[in-house]
């Protein structure tokens, strides 16, 4: 009788303690995995793992640099703007050890030049303002990449290679400038407005190789991306004249290019505050030369373009899908190039479509 | 066997005894509630604060056509309005906010004049700039219909601007050379509309806005010697929005805005009259949640429009209820 009363006890008892107490995930599954924080994650994506990645920049082109390295304020010459650059990125993790993705882009700016004001007599005056607006889809990247062959700890390094297959309209729309203001036969406003398409034009091939370290809630992650065109290119050089009814008649010429080579350098260090918030500060080197471009049959080099930028940024996992990124980039030197403010945001999508 | 069915009985009854408890809602946790969740005016003795800092430039503007075009002239512009408002739950329906603006804006002019018959070149530019307080508005919110489970809440809105920032330019040394205005430099009246349903975890609101603007008179620009009378054409406002939480603590909102402003007028000698002008955008809002602390990112995008700024805001917000 005892015996009995202490196994019913303990069924009872039993009863209620659930299941509730069976709540680790399995180190290996869905869930850990995609909400891994960034300290302890590979720098490729997990076999069957995919990623849509979907970002918007605004940066404010207010700053420039001359080819000594001198700042040039362009607010103080009128001649700021702002640029907006939008990313569709996608990635599959085909292993553990082999990454595919593909992205482009779409960005949209105009860069006002100095307003000129050609005065001779009342009606012998002339006003000329110059917008270099440039707009549309860039080329799409594809790229592989292969990292080391072990479970992540503390160590990684990758190397991806790929190009960027021209897919982009690359040819300069016609130009849509006009005349307006007109109070005599001399004495009006031109509006130059040239159009301008994002495409390279020519393949751009791209290597680039990556470590990670980790030490505690530490990382330290550097970056090296190297990208060369494969061949010259050719394109069209917009002409205008203005008509005695003031309208513009445009031809085009065409010109041969060889796009400027770049590398970037990126190092940042990491520190993961919490497992769902990580904050970095970033340093950048960009660097690009070595192309021509055509005028009047001659070939002239291209400047070269350099700029150092620190960018402090943070990494929000929202939930086991989601994840946002938000950099802020600060132009610190360069030589030859514009040094705009940005705001990068990035939205993160991520799930393993093949698992269950 | 039956006193051992007994026992098996009475132990058992303990686990349908916990399912039953009563939810007990802390004033904790309702300052802890969402964008989604809360109420839309504050609980009553609910006092929140909160700053933020808008972001905008001059760069793109709608022509008449409504196409999007940039300004063409060499010219900078940009202002920040950093905004301090403060809110208070008078009962459970009916809450009062002050908004006080402070402003910093900027205007750069830059261009070249070339006279080859004299062949001469020079440049002329002009940096102007204007510091100081806005125009405040307090602003009065009642629910008519209140918040009650599933039931859509209704909430009008009543809201008063008055010209507290400068409206004159000030500190006039010549065309170029002065202190921009910060204040509008006319009342204005406005009444909203708010209606609001949540289907946890997604909530749908819309709006509707109608601003009257009075008379009021200032120096148009730096070269008027004599005041102008003006009126601002009316607002009319009309939203929609889609919100949802992306967990717990983020919410993202999705708003679509209709502006439309009606005719304006401006008097001094001869009557100058505004033409009517709209624009759309969509706003999207991502609002982090921790405790009673609150953090709005917000960006304005306008997406259509006719004979208005095209240039998109950007905005941070940060709330605290206490």
């Amino acid at each position: 009788m005892k015996c009995k009363i202490l196994i019913l006890l303990t069924a009872s008892l039993i009863s209620f303690s659930p299941i509730r107490s069976q709540t680790d995930s399995a180190p290996g599954d869905k869930f850990t995995l995609l909400t891994k924080p960034y300290s302890n994650r590979p720098l490729n994506l997990y076999k069957g793992q995919f990623q849509l990645n979907a970002g918007y920049k605004f940066a404010i082109r207010s700053r420039s640099y001359d080819k000594d390295g001198n700042l040039i304020v362009l607010k103080d010459i009128g001649t700021a703007s702002v640029y907006h650059y939008y990313l569709l990125e996608m990635k599959y993790g085909v292993t553990n050890f082999l990454e595919l993705s593909a992205q482009t882009n779409y960005m949209k700016r105009g860069i006002r030049l100095v307003t000129e004001n050609y005065f001779a007599s009342v009606s012998d005056a002339i006003k000329v303002n110059t917008v270099n607006e440039t707009k549309g889809f860039g080329d799409v990247l594809l790229l592989a990449s292969l990292r080391l062959p072990i479970t992540y700890k503390w160590f990684d390094v990758s190397i991806d290679g790929g190009a960027y297959v021209p897919t982009a309209r690359y040819q300069p729309p016609e130009p849509t400038h006009k005349v307006s203001n007109i109070t005599a036969a001399s004495a009006f406003t031109v509006d130059y407005h040239f159009n301008n398409k994002n495409g390279y034009g020519v393949p751009v091939w791209q290597l680039s190789g990556a470590s990670k370290f980790t030490v505690s809630k530490f990382s330290l992650n550097a970056e090296f991306t190297y990208r060369k065109p494969f061949k010259e290119g050719e394109n069209i050089r917009w002409d205008q004249e203005l008509t005695t009814t003031k309208a513009f008649t445009y031809s085009t010429e065409k010109y041969q290019y060889l796009l400027n080579s770049s590398y970037v350098v990126n190092a940042s260090l990491h520190y993961q505050a919490a497992g769902w918030f990580n904050i970095c500060l970033n340093s950048q080197y960009f660097y690009s030369g070595g192309g021509w471009t055509e005028y009047w049959g001659d070939k002239y080099k291209n400047r070269e373009e350099s700029i150092f930028t620190i960018e402090p940024a943070m990494e929000i996992q929202i939930s086991p899908a989601i994840k946002i990124y938000e950099v802020a980039g600060f132009p610190i030197s360069g030589r030859n190039i514009d040094g705009p403010f940005y705001v990068f945001m990035t939205l993160s999508f991520n799930s393993f479509p093949f698992f269950r | 066997m039956k006193t051992n069915f007994l026992i098996f009985l009475f132990l058992s009854a303990g686990l349908t005894a916990m399912g039953q408890f009563e939810k007990i809602i802390q004033p904790s946790d309702l300052k802890q509630k969402t964008i989604i969740t809360e109420s839309t005016t504050l609980s009553k003795g609910f006092f929140r604060a909160e700053l933020g800092v808008m972001y905008l430039v001059q760069d793109k503007y709608f022509d008449s056509s409504g196409k999007k075009q940039y300004y063409p002239v060499s010219m900078w512009g940009s202002r920040y309005q950093y905004t301090l408002g403060l809110k208070y739950g008078i009962s459970d329906r009916f809450e009062a906010d002050i908004r006080l603006p402070f402003i910093n804006q900027r205007i750069e002019n830059y261009f070249m004049l070339k006279m080859p018959v004299v062949n001469q070149d020079s440049s002329f530019s002009s940096d102007l700039k204007g510091t100081g307080i806005g125009d405040c508005n307090l602003m009065l919110k009642y629910q008519i219909i209140p918040e009650r489970g599933k039931r859509m809440t209704l909430t009008l809105f009543g809201d008063v601007t008055f010209p507290t920032g400068p409206k004159n330019p000030t500190d006039i040394k010549s065309f170029n050379d002065y202190k921009l205005p910060t204040g509008v430099g006319h009342f204005s009246t406005g009444i909203w509309l708010y209606a609001r349903k949540i289907i946890y975890p997604y909530s749908f609101t819309a709006f509707m806005n109608y601003n009257y603007n009075f008379w009021g008179s200032k120096l148009i620009d730096a070269e008027a010697t004599t005041p102008t009378k003006f009126r601002k054409g009316n607002l009319l406002m009309i939203s929609g929005s889609f919100n949802f939480h992306l967990n717990d603590w983020i919410a993202l909102a999705n708003e679509i805005y209709y502006f439309h402003y009606g005719k304006g007028e401006e008097k001094n000698g001869s009557t100058v009259v505004t033409d009517p002008n709209w624009t759309i955008d969509y706003v999207p809002r991502l609002v982090f949640q921790i405790r009673r602390f609150r953090i709005y990112e917000i960006v304005d995008v306008p997406l259509f429009g006719k004979d208005n700024g095209a240039d998109p805001a950007y905005s941070i917000t940060m709330q605290y209820t206490f």
